[in-house]
């Protein structure tokens, strides 16, 4: 869906086709893909194994180049820029949440947030704080110095949730959050992230595979065989947890 | 196993750059050392080097009892010698000989003209040089060549250049085992130049060569039964003579060396491959897993990965035949350059190269055997799985280490963790870090202990010029030289050829009469409390020792001539740097060889130009010989810094597989944490912070495996020198701090620029893929 305002939308694909190859085997992952995302949205991108849906948050957060067409974040071509832009623009404006939560091992849950913290140019004071602030916010204000080996899986989610929060980015990339918890643990991640959303108006750009998820989304965006084919509008439905 | 080897080409390259460099080494040194040992022998058999060689004071032939058809000899060639000295140019003077020979060429000892012609027999000007004369200060055919002997000086036309087994390594002074290119003359004429003027002809050397298959020792003691009619100096077996011992003794000590080198570098080539094997094993852990859950037996695949390292050994062994050749002429070429060999007669011998194979293939199948055959011990899916918290576990005592190092920048304190992440591995890492390291620094600490403890060798002798007669020289004959300008005080000597017996063995001796107390000649004892009062004490060098089986305390019998023998007690064992040397008192000396008011020498302390006092010693009749002691420690020296090249080469494989290794591990690493590393590219970190970690993580490792490289240092040049010790002479263990900084700087810089190339590799991948398919561990 496009919104039609004066600014310009905050994620813009303009007709991004990705293709993979390999050797002499071309894959064509998305094909023309065009779509707007507007700030403080909770959206979903639904879609099979292999269907592009990866493919497109890597896009979006400047992990990949398009083939062909162009990633805009708030007008600025993203697609195109030089790896020092990318960096920046990563560090800045994107917060990422991995499947397998990738949190360093060797660092705490406070150090983990404060890593990406460190890069901002804040002062140790700020970091102290942000750190503190978003672990209260995920609920582990208790766990601040326990290494992730000493966590759940489902407590890892947390605090990579505020790893990519605390940077107060304007994006949030969700690679199959709950993909590697379970049931009752996956739905409070999600509850988590949507509760996140409304507070900080952060973007959230959720992919998974999983429908039920969806439920808690602002809108819904399918996609299959690289195509985004159905945008279901959300908006008047009540926002309400995935698994109410 | 052989189609997942294609798929880690990196890895794999290093394991049999690794195996290559072991199996090369091995085979490299023991075919270096054959190399310098055929060449002796083959020049020794072509020149017909002689089986016994008996000196004794000049006598007429005619004198000489009949030595015909003594069982066991074949051959003899009569020769007089005079040694003397060669003015090669304006400022230089040099010790020789001249040799005349009543063959223009003698069938033993024979002399292989490299250039011109053999002496011609009716032409008295007609001399050969041997080659080093001509290498060393220019001389060439058809120029003229003068030496002076006493007062006489011989002067001739040089027809020839040759070598001759005698001076394959030269030395100008025997009583150091120390070779001196250069430093000796030597020049072979015709008898006749002395016969025609005497109107007789004196000899004072015999030369024999024996039948096949005769007894050495009763052939020996058959001759000098007939030499009764000769006051004899020296009798000296083909393997008694310094030339052949020296080489025998040097080579063990080189042997000794290469065996130091081939096991320590062997070490540290086994500990890589293991951990690089254990590395590349753990990687493939999943496949393992799956390949159990198949339904694969433990042994089928364990078979798998025999038979990959198989291949790699075998093929690494191919690839270490480069290495061999590079090996085996690198350290034979600076050995025999050190040494002044002629030629070196390069061997190839199969059976030392077909064991590198076996012995890289051997190290290949137990590195790959191990960490598998311990995988293979757990259930297939904590193979797939991994166990819980056996990679990333962090033990609660780290704890409060880490915490500790929070006031550096997170990317620093990041990096610095990492080496806690795989304590096993990494503890495995340093280790073989700080062995490559402790090893080529133990090289070069073990040279430096040579050097250093020549030098003060030296320093413990009070001369500064040492004088050797042609013969006894009567006291108011020599006192004469006290009043040189410039020498300040004199200490009478005494040197001869005697035999030793101890029991059942007996060896032939350098025997050297010394003023016992206060005199100027100094000797570093091993063992024993070396002279008291006792006229009847005696000293042996370590190696006379040995071979006589003689302890401090023990009764030897000293063997001047027939029916000469005289009882001493072994005082002491010295371990100096010499060969079959025996001291004795001054007066017991004298006493022994009846030459009573007589010394065959001098030790001279002097204080002004040593030049000028060398010149005029040499104005004496009854002069020999004169060397300084500066020039015997420059001689030294500068064989030592040849030598030292040895230790570069093998200071540098050390160091080049360290370098392998480092590489090879941070590649590893970074493959391994190929998700991290995507994750932090992710979350903002740019080339310079992701450096910083990478850096900071191989710079800790580094660190500790210098720290601990230091006491392994220590350790392993007091092994070496003690190694040498026993081939050579006793080696003081001396640390310089320059000798660790050197090869320690070198790793400090290796260590990083590894880790750059390393890093490369992360600045290149696509953290898309990482990032699907990879967890963090």
């Amino acid at each position: 869906m496009n919104i039609s305002c004066s600014l310009p939308p905050l994620v813009s694909c303009d007709h991004v086709s990705k293709i993979y190859q390999v050797d002499s085997i071309q894959t064509k992952v998305l094909e023309e893909t065009s779509l707007t995302i507007e700030s403080g949205e909770f959206v979903v991108v639904l879609g099979v194994s292999g269907s592009g849906k990866t493919t497109l948050l890597n896009l979006v957060g400047a992990m990949d180049q398009p083939t062909q067409g162009k990633v805009l974040i708030e007008g600025h071509d993203i697609s195109h820029a030089s790896e020092k832009e990318v960096t920046l623009y990563r560090r800045k404006t994107i917060g990422f949440i991995f499947q397998f939560y990738n949190l360093f091992p060797t660092l705490t849950a406070a150090e983990n947030i404060a890593a990406g913290l460190e890069l901002l140019n804040l002062t140790k004071q700020e970091i102290h704080q942000r750190t503190q602030n978003y672990l209260r916010a995920v609920g582990l204000e208790h766990k601040t110095d326990k290494f992730p080996v000493q966590l759940s899986g489902g407590e890892q989610q947390r605090v990579a949730i505020a790893r990519a929060l605390a940077k107060q980015p304007k994006i949030v990339l969700a690679d199959e959050p709950t993909g590697n918890l379970d049931e009752e643990t996956g739905r409070k991640i999600m509850d988590l992230m949507r509760d996140l959303n409304k507070k900080t108006k952060t973007t959230f750009i959720v992919v998974t595979h999983n429908p039920e998820i969806a439920k808690i989304a602002d809108r819904i965006l399918t996609i299959h065989e690289g195509k985004i084919e159905e945008r279901v509008v959300n908006l008047e439905v009540p926002r309400q947890s995935a698994w109410a | 196993m052989l189609r997942d080897l294609g798929t880690i080409k990196m890895r794999v390259a290093s394991i049999l750059i690794t195996i290559a460099f072991g199996v090369g080494l091995y085979a490299g040194l023991e075919m270096g050392v054959d190399t310098l040992l055929h060449t002796r022998d083959t020049l020794f058999e072509r020149m017909n080097f002689a089986d016994l060689q008996v000196q004794f004071i000049s006598e007429d032939t005619e004198n000489i009892s009949d030595l015909s058809n003594i069982e066991g000899v074949k051959k003899i060639n009569r020769r007089l010698i005079f040694p003397g000295n060669i003015q090669v140019n304006e400022t230089t003077r040099i010790t020789g000989a001249i040799y005349f020979l009543e063959e223009s060429n003698p069938e033993i000892n024979s002399l292989e003209i490299v250039e011109g012609h053999t002496l011609n027999a009716d032409d008295p000007d007609s001399f050969v040089i041997e080659k080093s004369l001509a290498h060393y200060h220019g001389y060439k055919i058809g120029d003229r060549i003068s030496i002076q002997v006493g007062r006489k000086a011989y002067e001739g036309r040089i027809d020839g250049i040759c070598i001759a087994p005698e001076y394959i390594v030269q030395s100008s002074n025997p009583d150091y085992m120390v070779p001196e290119k250069g430093t000796f003359g030597v020049l072979y004429a015709n008898i006749s130049r002395v016969s025609d003027a005497l109107g007789f002809t004196m000899i004072n050397e015999l030369l024999f060569d024996y039948k096949e298959g005769a007894d050495p020792v009763a052939t020996q003691q058959k001759i000098i039964g007939r030499l009764t009619s000769v006051n004899l100096e020296k009798v000296v077996p083909q393997k008694e003579h310094f030339i052949y011992r020296f080489l025998q003794m040097d080579m063990n000590a080189f042997k000794i060396y290469a065996l130091t080198i081939q096991l320590t570098l062997a070490i540290v080539a086994f500990a890589i491959t293991l951990i690089t094997f254990n590395r590349l094993i753990m990687h493939q852990r999943q496949e393992i897993g799956a390949l159990l859950a198949l339904g694969y037996t433990r042994w089928e695949i364990i078979g798998s990965f025999i038979l990959g390292a198989i291949f790699l050994g075998l093929l690494g062994g191919v690839l270490g035949l480069g290495v061999t050749f590079f090996i085996r002429h690198a350290f034979t070429g600076i050995y025999a350059s050190a040494m002044g060999f002629p030629e070196t007669l390069y061997v190839f011998l199969w059976p030392d190269y077909l064991l590198g194979i076996l012995m890289g293939i051997g190290v290949a199948i137990i590195a790959v055997t191990l960490p598998v055959f311990l995988l293979l011990n757990l259930p297939p899916q904590v193979i797939i799985r991994g166990q819980a918290g056996s990679s990333s576990s962090l033990n609660s005592w780290l704890i409060p280490f880490f915490q500790w190092l929070d006031f550096l920048p997170t990317n620093i304190r990041f990096g610095i963790r990492n080496i806690f992440r795989r304590k096993g591995l990494t503890l495995a890492t340093i280790m073989a870090l700080a062995l490559s390291i402790g090893i080529a620094t133990s090289y070069v600490a073990s040279m430096t202990s040579v050097n250093m403890t020549i030098e003060n060798g030296f320093n413990n002798e009070k001369w500064n010029l040492t004088a050797d007669f042609l013969y006894p020289v009567y006291f108011e004959d020599y006192e004469a030289l006290q009043n040189i300008s410039g020498v300040d005080a004199m200490d009478t000597k005494f040197r001869r050829y005697v035999e030793i017996r101890h029991k059942d063995q007996l060896k032939g001796s350098r025997m050297l009469g010394v003023t016992p107390h206060g005199g100027m000649k100094g000797f570093l004892l091993g063992e024993g409390s070396g002279f008291d009062k006792n006229p009847n004490d005696i000293l042996l060098s370590r190696d006379l020792a040995r071979d006589l089986k003689a302890s401090v305390g023990d009764t030897v019998t000293v063997i001047i001539r027939e029916g000469e023998e005289y009882p001493f007690i072994v005082s002491g064992i010295t371990l100096d740097m010499t060969l079959s040397q025996s001291i004795i008192p001054f007066q017991t000396m004298q006493k022994i060889t009846n030459f009573t008011d007589e010394a065959s020498g001098l030790y001279i302390q002097a204080s002004g130009n040593l030049d000028e006092i060398e010149k005029k010693l040499y104005q004496y009749d009854f002069m020999g010989q004169v060397l300084q002691k500066r020039g015997l420690v420059s001689s030294f020296r500068s064989v030592v810094d040849e030598l030292m090249g040895i230790v570069h080469v093998a200071t540098a494989i050390s160091l080049f597989i360290a370098l392998i290794f480092i590489f090879t591990n941070i590649h590893l690493t970074i493959i391994e944490r190929e998700s991290e590393y995507a994750t932090l590219k992710s979350i903002g970190y740019g080339r310079s912070h992701i450096a910083e970690i990478i850096f900071s993580e191989s710079l800790a490792q580094g660190l500790l495996g210098i720290l601990l490289s230091l006491p392994l240092a220590i350790l392993l040049t007091s092994w070496i020198n003690y190694r040498i010790g026993i081939a050579w002479f006793h080696i003081e263990d001396y640390y310089v701090l320059r000798d660790f900084t050197q090869v320690t700087g070198l790793a400090l810089f290796l260590i990083p620029l590894a880790a750059y190339f390393g890093m490369r590799l992360i600045f290149k991948m696509n953290i898309t893929q990482s990032l699907r398919t990879k967890m963090i561990e």
